[in-house]
Order: C-alpha cells, then structure tokens, then sequence
C-alpha cells in the first residue's frame, strides 16, 4: 500500500532490445545506483552512470539508452526527474537554463545586446584589425581580379587625349596626403555606357575615373576633390573592410532568418551593410577634407562636386535610364545633402 | 513518512502522511507548493511528486485505492495497460520472486479484479476487463501496445513538441552558438534535432536522434572552409574558384551519400536504426547523369530529376533490416510539376493583365510604370508563396509518402492544399513582422501539421522489424550538404 504515486517504486516504460522493433511494457526502478528494468520477460539491472538519458522536455517521454544498444522509453517525465534527483544524478547547465523564463529573457537580452554591440562597434573594429593585417599581395590580386573582370566588359579605353591624361597625372601626382604612409595610387581613366559620371578606387590603389567625370567637373580642382575622396578610400581600407562586413552580416543573417526566407534575409542585410557603408562614405569625406586644406585647397570643392553629380544624376533618370543596373556614383553614396552640409561646414 | 511544506516564505512542518492528504484536499496545499519529504531530498511542486498531472493532483492523494490504476490518467492508456501488467510483480518487494513464468494479469479498472491480458480491453478509463464493458464504458481506440482482440492498422503521427519550449530552446542555442563564435552550434542542432525527433511519436513510441556533436562539428568546419573558398575565390583567382568548384561538384555524389547515412544512422525508432545503403556510384549517377539532362532538355527534364533523386533516396533507405521502396513513377511527378508551375505562371499572369489593362485606361505615365514594378515583383513572388508552392509541397508530400512501403507497412499522407498554404503564409507573415522572432512557433506548428496529416499502416503488428549491424557513419557529408543548401529532407 502506498500513499502517493510517488512512493510507488517503479515507472512505467517500454523496454527495447535493439534488436528488435517489440516494445516490452517494463517497469523501471532507480535505487542504489542502479537502474533496474522488469516485465514479462526482462529483470535486469544496470549501474545508473552507465545509463544515458535524454534530457527533459515537456511532452516528450524520455529515453534511456543502454550500453548494449538497448534502451528504454518513459513516457512520465516528471517522475523519472524526481528519481534521477534522489540519485544524485544533476541536469547540466543548459538544461536548467533552458528551464527558467527569467534565465532565458536574460539570454535574449543578452543576445540582443552582443548582437547589435557587435554589428555597431565590434564587427567594423575585427574588420579594420584585419584589413590592414592582409598582405599587399591579396588585395593587388583581389584589385586586378576586380579590374580585369570590368575591363572589356563594362569598362572601355578612355576617350581622352593622351595630353589630357598627363596633364591630369601630374596634377593629381602633386597631391600630398595627411597620411603617414605614402599610398600607392594609380590613376586610370575609362570611358563606360554602363557607369554614369563615376570614380572609384580598388583595395590596392588603383583608381578608375570614368571620362563622364572628368567632362562633368568644372575645373580639375573638383577632380582633385574626388582624387582626395577616394584616396580617402584607399587608405582607411575601405574596400577589403566593406568585404568583409559584408560577409559576416550575410552569414549571420543567413544562420538567423535563412530558414523563413531568403527575401528577408536579403532586405535586412541590405539595411544592415547601407549603414557600414554611410559612414565608410562620412570617413572618406573627412580624409578628403583634411588632404584638400593640407594641399591649399577648400574642401568646399568636393561639395560642389557633389552637387553637380547629383544634378547629373537626376537628369540621367529623368531622362528615363533604360539600364536599371546602373551603378553611378551617387547611389553608392548615401545622405549626400548631410555631405554637403557636412563639408561646407569647413 | 514526514512532510514538510512552504508557506509563502516559511517551512511548515512535519506534518504527517493523512495530513498532508488533508491539506490538499482543502485547497492549502496545491500542486505548485514547494514541498520536502525524506525521498525527495530537495524542494519539489507538490504536484511533481504524486503524478505528473498536476490537475490530478489532489484525487491521486485520496486514500489508496486497492488499484492504483484507477487514478491514472485516462490519456497514458496504454502505459497504464503496461502497468497493470506488471504492478502485481514490481509492487512486491520481494523482488527475487520472478513471475516470469506466470501469464501477465492486469487489474480492471471498473471492478478492480484481476484478468488475464488477453480478456482486457482498453477504455477511456483504463484497461476494463469482459464483464465491465458491457456496463457502458465507452470503448477506445485499441492502443497500439495492448494486445487486445484484432490489431489496430493506422497509427496516427504525433508531435508533442510546443512553440514556446522549442523559443526557449532556440534562444539559447542562438546565444551559446554566438558567444563561441559558431562552435557551439553543433551541440545546438543536436538539441534541436532531439527536441524535433523525441517529440515525434507514432504507435506509442517517439523517434530519438543520436548525432554526436563532435562529428557534426567537424563537418561543420569543412562545409565552412569550402563555403568561404568559394565565396572569396572568384576574387582573389578565376582559375581558383573553377578548382574549388570542381572539387566540390566532384565530391558531391560522396557528401550526399555520407549526408544521408550520418542522418539516418542516428535516427532510431523502438531501438532499431534506419539506415542508408545508397553508394557513392549510383549518387554520381543520378546527379550526373540525370542532372547533365536538365540543361540539355531546357529544364524539362527537371522533373525525372527530381523523381530519380527520391527513388535513390527512398529505395536506399532501410530500417533495420527492412528495406523502404518508392513506388512512385515519374508520370505523377510530372503532373504534379506542371500544375504547380501552372498555378506560378497563370496567376501572376492574370494580375498582369489586370494591372496593364487598367494602366491602359487610366494613360499612365511610365514613371508610375516604373513605380508600380516592384510591386508586380512582389506580387508574382507572394503568389507563388500562396498557391504554387504550398500546392507542390502538399501534394508531392502526399505522393511520395503514400507509395513509400517499408517491408510490410505503409504510409498515408493526407496534407491538404489550403491548410498548409495558410500555416506556410501564417508562419511567414508572423515571422517578418516579429523579425524572426515567431520562428520557432512556426516550425513546431508545421511539424505538428506534419504529424497530424501523417499515419503508418501496417496490417499486421510492428515488431517484426530487426536491426542489422552498421558501422558510424561521419557527419561531414549532411553538414556540407546544409552548407550548400541542398535538399536533403527525408
């Protein structure tokens, strides 16, 4: 006669050989370290530490698995916790953390705050360590990849005249930075249908201006401002830092929403990599800035420039821009107005 | 035995046995009081101790009836068979007398006299015995495990899993995974895995999963060095991501094979393990000599693709020792194929008529043309999200698993259209809205509508199926397969 359920010895189970499929209806009892299993045809009796047992789960029975492949299956979950605890046998850590809704309010408390510190500060910090950790050859060869999958493609020889050219070589040439190191800029100038009035600068150094730009600008000074912007580029490592940001956030982003949709994923990162993106544009200004007054020049210069390609833009997508690919200068350059306010604060 | 109990914040007690019982039964002590015994060692919900129920809570403390199966729940039913069966023998604490010998008896849980297994039946109310059903108990279903008089056929999945245990366990493993900056996610698919597999149960006993994490994690590590080779390859050398790719393209009928064994091999029912006997050989040839189709036919033969890839994957797939076979041909898949392409062409199709027709009469500009694009994107995407996809989930589920045989039993999939079309547009509207956060729910809602929508048949009873021996199989295949996103669902 027992008083409670509890007191009754056993827990009731299905006991499986390994063998075969036949569930056995057993009874299962933990006393003294060991676990003993009976019913029709079975009484054994194992040494609980050899006994692994699934963890607890509200609706889930539990198993218990046995070194000789058999195992067992209890559906009374609860009750077999009360046994394992008066044999010692404690739950790992997780297991009880998983258990309590304080403790996993504070996991995603936790969570939240390791993910948008890391996204805010830690992230662009490992990606800057790294970018100037790499060595001048893989961003060469990252660099000339880049630019002869573009060359023939999208990019065509320039239709400037040669003197042109050199006149706009040793002008840019004069150009000291504020930087320490000497960078290693090489100026190329390319003509493109695909491109708009547009300039950028590969990891390595080398800088590709579209001719369109250089018809654009008013006087070369504005094409020093645009020099000294992407130099700006080229020397914080913005390029192999953008590459690599934009690497960590679409793996994370993939491990997180990749499972629901891919569409979410893709929209998110997108937000995501425009505000990396915003300040790498913020950074390079402030580079410009600094490089223009250093060389006696008024940074005003890459506002105006600014000014006038934004113009241009809107006249190239009033005009009805047949490419919906176009990648002119403006739409990899966020906020311009903040820009322009920002530089003609100088 | 001496009980001690919390009020609030102080210890009452000892209080005996009789008045413990007293106090439940007045209400001050209730299943979530923290309550201490001699046998308990620690501070436990009353409730958790007399029964897993805690509702039951206070009739389980009544004065022990000359059956304790009476008290049980009316749902454990066939576990309370099996108790029955045994309670006479584990009961006595004479444990060296051995019944073996002795034909099993269960107690009836009407009159409370004890019967012969065989002159049981199973009720809402316990095992009753030939003489109580006639007194109007209403008779159940047959649970799987008692033997009564004809064996059940159909065996109802279930999934016991829910949505707010599985968040719990989801949140955590996101954490750990990102604080050990991914390592920590091997263990976490194998929580995850146990928590799907041991919540799936189907004729009284749940699947279990067995990967080893250590073996997940290394697979995990050349998935990752391959993923990042050809993701940041094609910039550094062409000729470098054409190597890597052909590597990968190379090793593929390899991974698929490993893939499937390592997931099979550690998914186990009743104690026996399904198993993969597909080789590497007939992988390469299906892959790639069905996949080199594809192009050549303009991607009508996708389809034969398609269907050869579950044959190989079905027709090598055992448990135990009984092998599964797949009896669908390429004819259905085909039908099944086109409607669904179909329901993604016409639909859209239709919308964009309407919307040109009605541009047509209002003479719009091409800049509101222009505006109104993306939303015609979005359109065709959400209606294929709607009805194209739902539909050849639901159907192809249903006839792929109602002509897969395993030795002698059977599978019936009834997945209905619209039900999975508004649990795929439920889960995925929720899921954006809350930024992820819904996703377990969604998961688990769907498992249970898999579940629900899925039976074994098998004629006569399950415990015919037999192991055989197989060697451990590695993990690197199925994790390289996540990697690149392959289906490899079984």
């Amino acid at each position: 006669m027992y008083h409670s359920e509890f007191e009754r010895p056993g827990i009731t189970g299905l006991f499986y050989d390994g063998i075969n499929s036949r569930a056995h209806p057993v009874f299962v009892t933990i006393v003294e370290g060991q676990c003993r299993i009976s019913g029709k045809s079975i009484d054994r009796s194992i040494p609980l530490a050899e006994v692994s047992i699934s963890e607890r789960l509200e609706g889930a029975h539990r198993m218990l698995r046995f070194r000789d492949g058999s195992s067992c299956e209890l559906p009374d979950s609860g009750r077999l916790s009360v046994f394992l605890n008066r044999a010692g046998r404690r739950e790992s850590l997780v297991q009880r953390l998983l258990r309590s809704w304080r403790w996993v309010a504070l996991s995603f408390l936790l969570l939240a705050a390791i993910l948008s510190a890391s996204y805010r500060w830690g992230l662009p910090w490992a990606a800057e360590k790294l970018a100037f950790h790499l060595p001048v050859r893989v961003l060469s060869l990252i660099s000339q990849q880049a630019l002869s999958s573009l060359d023939g493609k999208v990019l065509q020889p320039t239709t400037l005249t040669a003197e042109r050219q050199q006149q706009l070589h040793e002008r840019l040439e004069q150009i000291k930075f504020p930087s320490r190191q000497a960078l290693p800029i090489r100026v190329k100038f390319r003509s493109s249908k695909m491109f708009g009035a547009n300039a950028f600068a590969l990891p390595d150094g080398t800088m590709v201006f579209i001719d369109k730009l250089v018809e654009l600008a008013d006087n070369d000074d504005q094409i020093v401002a645009v020099y000294a912007h992407e130099a700006g580029h080229v020397a914080l490592r913005h390029g192999v830092r953008q590459i690599i940001q934009r690497s960590v956030v679409a793996l994370v982003l993939a491990a997180y929403f990749g499972d629901v949709s891919s569409l979410g994923a893709a929209l998110s990162g997108w937000l995501l990599e425009a505000k990396y993106s915003r300040s790498f544009e913020e950074d390079a200004d402030r580079f410009a800035a600094a490089t223009l007054r250093q060389n006696g020049l008024s940074p005003k210069l890459l506002s105006a420039m600014l000014k006038k390609l934004e113009e241009d833009h809107r006249k190239s997508t009033g005009a009805g821009d047949k490419n919906g690919k176009t990648r002119d200068y403006l739409s990899s350059h966020p906020a311009t107005e903040e820009r322009i306010k920002y530089l003609e604060s100088f | 035995m001496d009980w001690y109990y919390k009020d609030g914040d102080s210890k009452v007690g000892p209080v005996s046995d009789e008045q413990m019982k007293q106090l439940a039964s007045q209400g001050k002590v209730t299943p979530e009081t923290k309550v201490w015994n001699e046998l308990t060692s620690k501070w436990l919900p009353y409730g958790e101790i007399i029964g897993n129920s805690s509702t039951n809570a206070a009739k389980a403390t009544q004065p022990e009836p000359p059956t304790p199966e009476k008290t049980r729940e009316p749902t454990r039913d066939p576990y309370a068979a099996l108790d029955a069966g045994n309670t006479e023998k584990s009961d006595s604490s004479d444990k060296t007398q051995s019944t073996r010998e002795r034909e099993a008896t269960a107690i009836c849980a009407k009159c409370g006299s004890e019967t012969a297994w065989s002159r049981t039946h199973s009720t809402t109310r316990g095992l009753v015995c030939d003489a109580c059903l006639g007194n109007g108990e209403p008779r159940e279903e047959p649970a799987p495990d008692v033997p009564s008089g004809s064996p059940p056929s159909s065996y109802q999945f279930e999934f016991t899993g829910s949505g707010s245990e599985y968040f719990r366990i989801w949140i955590v493993n996101l954490l750990l995974s990102i604080v050990t900056l991914g390592i920590y996610s091997a263990w976490a698919k194998v929580r995850k895995n146990k928590y799907f597999y041991q919540n799936m149960r189907v004729a009284g006993s749940s699947l279990d999963y067995h990967g080893n994490p250590i073996a997940i994690l290394k697979g995990r590590i050349i998935a990752f060095v391959l993923v990042i080779g050809l993701k940041f390859s094609p910039s550094i050398h062409i000729a470098l991501y054409f190597i890597i790719l052909g590597v990968v393209i190379a090793v593929l009928p390899w991974l698929i094979t490993r893939s499937f064994a390592f997931r099979l091999h550690n998914t186990s029912w009743r104690g026996i393990r399904f198993r993969f006997l597909g080789t590497t050989g007939a992988a390469a040839k299906v892959l790639y000599v069905y996949g080199m189709l594809i192009p050549m036919s303009f991607g009508l033969c996708y389809p034969l693709f398609y269907q050869r890839i579950r044959a190989f994957i079905y027709n090598n797939s055992a448990f135990g020792k009984t092998r599964a076979e797949l009896n669908a041909g390429a004819g259905p898949v085909y039908q099944i194929f086109l409607q669904a392409a179909g329901l993604a062409v016409v639909v859209p199709a239709i919308g964009a008529i309407g919307m040109s027709s009605f541009m047509a009469m209002s003479n719009s500009s091409i800049k509101t043309m222009a505006m109104i694009a993306p939303i015609g994107i979005f359109i065709a995407y959400f209606s294929i999200l709607m009805m194209s996809y739902p539909f050849f989930q639901a159907r192809m589920t249903n006839l792929i698993w109602n002509n897969v045989s395993l030795g002698p039993a059977r599978f019936e999939s009834t997945q209905g259209v619209c039900r999975l079309a508004g649990i795929l547009i439920g889960n995925f509207v929720l899921t954006l809205i809350t930024l992820g956060l819904y996703w377990p729910w969604a998961a688990v809602k769907l498992s249970r509508y898999r579940a629900e929508t899925m039976a074994l048949l098998a004629d006569n009873n399950l415990d015919m199926f037999t192991t055989d021996a197989a060697a451990d199989v590695s993990a690197t295949g199925e994790e390289i397969s996540d990697a690149f996103g392959f289906d490899v669902s079984f």
